[in-house]
């Protein structure tokens, strides 16, 4: 009965009668502010009102699925691809793919630095065939886009700063780094490895059309492990 | 101030940007912390996943009391963010007990359960929310966060007399109280926190104080703050009222 009566509360709720207004404008608003605090440059991008729009649609289309809306919000970027309203705006699902990145690595705890004296004392052998997990905080990203100036130009205070569409893709490493959630510009084939590990792939697999020397393969790990992009290695 | 009251939710991600900042705090005062998500009036299996990252938090904060809602906040999976009215049927009772014994049990800690201002009611309730709000504490052996503007809200709203409310709660079981300012939105009246305490709800809170004694009180403000010298006026009005309740029980 009380199952019942719950679900027949929220036809009404979603219906749009008038009693229960109070409560629709409590669960639209908590959905959308959530939305807000998370994308601020997304926001400032396409102004409150379209925003809001933006807002409504996805929370109709994606429900929130945990108690904490910090959980909220992950599809917002695979949304905005495909919303037709904003389709003049083609870097905008980047951006905010990007932005939930970060929230997600502002959330997370820092990791460990890997263990260089240990993974130095591996055999060569060994070492391609371990295995390099991201960090729970680290997300990647490839944007046709300079999404990364985007951002920066979206941040209050940048003033009317311009970013040429035509500066080209970037490859970005989000992640919760010491000195707390940043991204960080790879290049396209440093970023193929990384994507490979974030798959779960051995190094030599993941490495295995990255062009450059080993040497070079051993920077990208050193400079990984040091702003904290990786869980460890085994 | 006496202690801090944290919004749980805002809190429990494992690298909680704040986590520093709240065991700074912890160290100085209590902290109760005061939950929304638990969803203790509805269908849906309890968020075990919830419960765990709440009780990971408790564990960090130590705090001197945990609360949550006489409301529902998910159905069938969706999760609505809102304090949402559980219909007031005697076989609710069992149900709801049962929920906020065993999120208690999940917790390690008892659990407060607040009073919510209500829009609309159930034409189904069987039972006073009052006595559904007693009668669920008694069974599930927990305590009572009253909030005051909630009482007063609601019998605006819903059309009892809010005494009736405040008057039939039984007083060892309040162990906190909450108190906020609403506003007018056509003609229902809404628990917006963005408005100083009204008059009559000074004078429930007064009433409850008589009754119950002096209990840890919030003053809730979260839109259209106003300069803190305001808030502080207000505070130290309700401090006066705890202090007269307490120079009279005395």
């Amino acid at each position: 009965m009380l199952a019942e009566l719950q679900r027949e509360f929220a036809r009404e709720l979603f219906g749009g009668g008038e009693r229960l207004a109070i409560h629709r404008r409590n669960v639209a608003a908590a959905h959308a502010d959530a939305l807000a605090a998370i994308h601020p440059a997304c926001l400032s991008l396409v102004g409150e009102e379209f925003f809001a729009h933006c807002a409504r649609r996805f929370a109709r289309e994606v429900p929130s699925r945990s108690p904490d809306l910090n959980d909220y919000g992950a599809e917002l970027g695979g949304f905005l691809a495909r919303f037709e309203p904003a389709r003049a705006l083609p870097y905008l699902a980047d951006v905010a793919r990007l932005e939930w990145l970060l929230h997600r690595a502002r959330h997370s705890l820092v990791s460990e630095a890997i263990d260089a004296a240990r993974l130095a004392a591996l055999e060569p052998e060994r070492r391609a065939e371990l295995r390099f997990p991201l960090a729970p905080g680290t997300g990647l990203l490839a944007s046709p886009y300079p999404v990364d100036r985007i951002h920066a130009a979206s941040q209050p205070g940048a003033g009317d700063a311009r970013v040429d569409l035509d500066d080209g893709a970037a490859c970005l490493v989000v992640a919760r780094e010491p000195g707390g959630a940043a991204f960080a510009r790879v290049a396209p084939a440093e970023f193929g490895v990384l994507a490979g590990l974030a798959r779960g792939e051995p190094l030599a697999h993941a490495a295995a059309e990255f062009p450059d020397s080993a040497d070079a393969l051993a920077q990208l790990l050193a400079r990984a492990s040091a702003r904290r992009w990786l869980a460890g290695f085994a | 101030m006496p202690f801090l009251e944290v919004l749980a939710e805002n809190h429990v991600q494992p690298g909680d940007p704040a986590r520093e900042t709240l065991l700074r705090l912890r160290a100085d005062r209590p902290i109760t912390l005061h939950s929304v998500g638990m969803s203790l009036g509805g269908t849906d299996p309890l968020d075990r996943q919830h419960l765990a990252r709440l009780r990971a938090l408790a564990e960090r904060l130590e705090p001197a009391a945990v609360s949550d809602h006489l409301a529902w906040s998910s159905l069938d999976g969706r999760q609505l963010h809102d304090l949402l009215p559980v219909p007031f049927l005697e076989e609710a009772v069992a149900h709801v007990a049962d929920r906020v014994a065993r999120a208690q049990d999940a917790l390690g800690r008892r659990i407060a359960l607040e009073n919510v201002s209500g829009y609309a009611r159930f034409a189904e309730s069987e039972l006073a929310e009052w006595e559904f709000l007693a009668a669920v504490a008694e069974r599930a052996d927990c305590e009572i966060l009253l909030d005051v503007n909630n009482v007063f809200v609601s019998a605006a709203n819903l059309g009892f007399a809010p005494e009736s409310y405040v008057d039939a709660l039984p007083a060892r079981r309040i162990a906190q109280l909450h108190i906020a300012g609403h506003e007018k939105h056509g003609d229902a009246l809404v628990d917006t926190h963005g408005a100083a305490v009204a008059e009559p709800v000074w004078a429930l809170f007064e009433r409850v104080l008589a009754r119950v004694g002096p209990r840890p009180t919030v003053l809730e403000r979260d839109r259209a703050i106003p300069p803190l010298a305001l808030l502080l006026d207000e505070a130290r009005k309700a401090d006066a009222v705890l202090a007269r309740c307490t120079r009279d029980a005395g």
